[in-house]
């Protein structure tokens, strides 16, 4: 499944169109260079040539025209013998046709001679002889026209005189010598032009070879390197077949969708994976269509990134909604930066659409999570903010309680004592009694209010926790347990016990009270034995044990065991006012532990006090 | 044998505990020379001999024992104004007071008291109290140099 054929030809065109054009053009350049110089040279000897040409025609014209004067000389010459033959045939015959030849004849002549005359008037030398030629002609001829015309009266004498003295003046001689010296002169002049022409021919001949041949070096040059180049494209082309189709198989492989526009943005191509989302054929989507598959809230975003890359050439990277091809709309990451491809210069952008939507589903939640987190946050600070108010009218209440709730008490007591004093003397068993009475429920009261007191203190005080080793708080409880009530034989069993994560008052408070209670209520034993150990525990958590010999309690009523001022025993058993084991479960709970009672009545009691392990391990 | 007895102020707006009070000094023979004072206004005229006090004796009491909740000037105030003059800040002063809250007992250490004492509910523990205070102050303590003695 590869790019589609659509794609196919737009790759094709888009090759063709620009690149190819300007490719060619760059790498055929320095072949056109060579090509130019071999090209100049065959027409430098195409020019020779045809030069060399015209240079044989002109000394053939020259030799036709020598040829043409010997010509004329030799008809002159002819002309003369014929007209001299006929001019002793008439003077032998007396024939007129004989006189009326040789005229024709001397016609001839001269026109012969008047023709050498033009055509020699180029060479000054050969005109000169002409016209002496000419001229001795025409002399002749005269002369001979008027022997002819004396022949007819005179006899053969006189003729024989005059064919004499004409003899004498040698003028056929000369004449003859003239016309030999015009003809040689001008055979001169043919062996020269002939010679010239031969010249001619031979540079002519060097021109055309030279032109061939070098017209031959440029086509078989040019035939060569027009292979080697076609030989280099054709292995660009199939590299670049090659790598495109590589460049296709890994488009298509991804899962994003892969485009490809060119520098004014109008997508070129895109891969599978596009067409298959958005249902959209590339070819269809124009510069402007970009609405056909972005979402309309994202469209003038987009297209204003998309546009500012372009122009300033700078990465682009958008976040925005594309619309699948069933209409739904999915977040995707889109990304593209500008490829400059260095043959042609030509720029092209090659993006990536990555899906994000499930992403920004998590960040929406995530945000979502956050805005929920900072309301409980808020809402919390709240409560902290009432509780700490309620904290502080808690404060204000205690103290004056602790004040106004104490004064008459102390008071009542105070006065009856004094009264007591003072009667003393005076009062009978039962006033003393009713006296007593009434400074024990003072006393008793005063105590209630103290260990109420102490009890919502302890709820109030700040917390702080740390690593604490309980063996030193618990001896110093067992101390002062012991010496509340001295006389007592008590066997203290101390194990080792694990650390743990507590506040050193409160735990010391909670260890008060179960010691005290244990040495409390071991009262009727004569050997009291208190132990003081770890045992077993959660993860997390660490147990300490306090178990007694004492009186124990019915575990039926074990649900009672911590409520405020519950008691299991009564107040003539053992003195007390309900709140020590409220307070130790107050504070354990204060510090994240629990605690918890066994007991039987009769067999003693023992309590499991559970807090955190220490938040740091020692080391 | 003769004990030297000073002057012992009862600073408290409560007069059943100042009868109870003079009762536990009184047990000692601590109750004398004592002079008893309603509230911190009072105390501070008496200190600074003005207003009803201006003729008094001169001098300075062995102790003060000084309640806190009092109307007008409480005890704390009292503590305050005291120690930062000089003439005052090492006159000996207990306070005697039905509170043991942990901001009371902070400032009063803070201001620069000498000893804290919360009254016990039970009368002879408090008899025992104020009278073992009275004789430690008034008859035990050796006073700073330039206290005058009281009359013996």
């Amino acid at each position: 499944m590869g790019l589609s054929t659509g794609n196919e030809r737009q790759l094709a065109t888009a090759r063709a169109s620009v690149g190819a054009r300007r490719s060619a053009w760059r790498s055929v350049l320095p072949f056109l260079a060579g090509i130019a110089a071999a090209g100049a040279l065959f027409t430098g000897m195409v020019v020779a040539s045809v030069a060399a040409g015209r240079e044989v025609i002109a000394t053939q014209r020259r030799v036709t025209h020598t040829l043409e004067v010997l010509r004329v000389a030799e008809a002159l010459d002819s002309a003369i013998s014929r007209a001299e033959s006929f001019q002793r045939a008439f003077l032998l015959a007396r024939n007129e046709s004989f006189r009326r030849d040789s005229a024709e004849q001397s016609e001839i002549a001269l026109a012969a001679s008047e023709r050498l005359a033009d055509m020699t008037a180029d060479n000054a030398d050969q005109h000169r002889r002409v016209e002496q030629l000419r001229d001795l002609l025409k002399l002749r001829l005269t002369r001979l026209e008027s022997v002819v015309a004396a022949a007819r009266e005179a006899d053969h004498a006189t003729i024989a005189n005059m064919i004499a003295s004409e003899a004498a003046l040698r003028l056929p001689e000369q004449l003859r010598a003239e016309l030999d010296a015009v003809i040689d002169a001008e055979n001169a002049l043919l062996e020269a032009r002939h010679a010239r022409q031969r010249e001619a021919l031979g540079r002519a001949r060097v021109a055309y070879v030279g032109a061939a041949v070098t017209g031959f070096l440029v086509f078989g040059v040019f035939a060569v390197l027009l292979r080697a180049h076609l030989t280099v494209q054709g292995e660009v082309t199939t590299a670049l077949a090659a790598s495109e189709a590589q460049f296709r198989k890994i488009a298509d492989g991804l899962p994003q969708l892969i485009y490809l526009t060119d520098e004014t943005g109008q997508v070129r191509l895109t891969n599978e994976r596009w067409r298959e989302f958005t249902g959209i054929e590339p070819s269809a989507v124009r510069r402007g269509d970009e609405g056909s598959f972005v979402h309309p809230d994202d469209l003038a975003g987009t297209l204003d990134a998309w546009n500012r890359a372009l122009s300033t050439n700078r990465p682009y990277e958008r976040e925005l909604r594309i619309r699948r091809r069933d209409g739904e709309y999915v977040w995707h990451l889109s990304r593209a930066a500008p490829l400059t491809d260095s043959l042609s210069g030509e720029t092209l952008w090659l993006g990536s659409m990555t899906d994000i939507d499930e992403r920004r589903r998590q960040e929406a939640k995530v945000r979502e999570s956050e805005a929920r987190v900072r309301e409980l946050h808020r809402s919390l600070e709240e409560r902290a903010a009432e509780l700490t108010a309620v904290n502080r009218e808690l404060e204000a209440f205690s103290y004056s309680v602790s004040h106004d709730l104490r004064a008459p008490l102390r008071h009542i007591d105070g006065f009856a004592t004094l009264l007591e004093k003072q009667l003393h003397g005076t009062l009978d068993e039962k006033a003393l009694r009713y006296l007593k009475t009434i400074r024990e429920a003072t006393r008793d009261l005063g105590r209630l209010i103290d260990d109420l007191l102490d009890f919502s203190r302890l709820g109030r005080q700040s917390l702080r926790t740390m690593r604490v080793a309980p063996g030193e708080l618990v001896r110093e409880a067992a101390e002062v347990a012991e010496r509340a009530e001295p006389g007592r034989r008590i066997e203290w069993k101390l194990g080792p016990l694990p650390d743990v994560e507590a506040d050193r008052t409160l735990l010391r408070v909670a260890l008060d009270n179960l010691l005290g209670n244990a040495v409390k209520y071991t009262r009727p034993r004569e050997l009291a034995t208190i132990t003081v150990d770890a045992a077993e525990s959660e993860d997390g958590m660490r147990t300490i044990r306090v178990s007694d010999n004492g009186v124990g309690f019915d575990m039926r009523y074990a649900s009672k065991l911590f409520g405020v001022f519950q008691r299991l025993h009564s107040e003539a058993e053992f003195e007390g006012t309900g709140i020590g084991l409220a307070t130790v479960q107050r504070v354990v709970h204060r510090m994240g532990g629990r605690v918890r009672g066994e007991g039987a009545p009769g067999a003693g009691a023992t309590f499991f006090l559970t807090l955190p392990a220490p938040h740091q391990e020692e080391g | 044998m003769t004990r030297q007895m000073r002057r012992i102020l009862i600073v408290d707006d409560s007069p059943r505990d100042t009868e109870l009070t003079l009762e536990a000094l009184g047990t000692e023979n601590l109750a004398n020379d004592v002079v008893t004072l309603r509230d911190g206004a009072e105390a501070l005229d008496y200190l600074y001999q003005r207003g009803d006090w201006e003729d008094r004796e001169p001098g300075l009491p062995a102790v003060v024992l000084l309640d806190i909740k009092m109307p007008r000037v409480d005890g704390l105030e009292v503590l305050r104004t005291v120690r930062a003059d000089p003439a005052f800040d090492r006159l000996p002063i207990v306070l005697v007071t039905s509170s043991r809250e942990e901001p009371d007992l902070e400032e009063a250490y803070r201001l620069g008291t000498n000893a804290y004492l919360v009254k016990p509910v039970e009368v002879d523990k408090f008899i025992r109290a104020i009278s073992t205070l009275g004789v430690f102050w008034a008859v035990l303590n050796e006073l700073p140099p330039g206290t005058p003695e009281g009359a013996s």
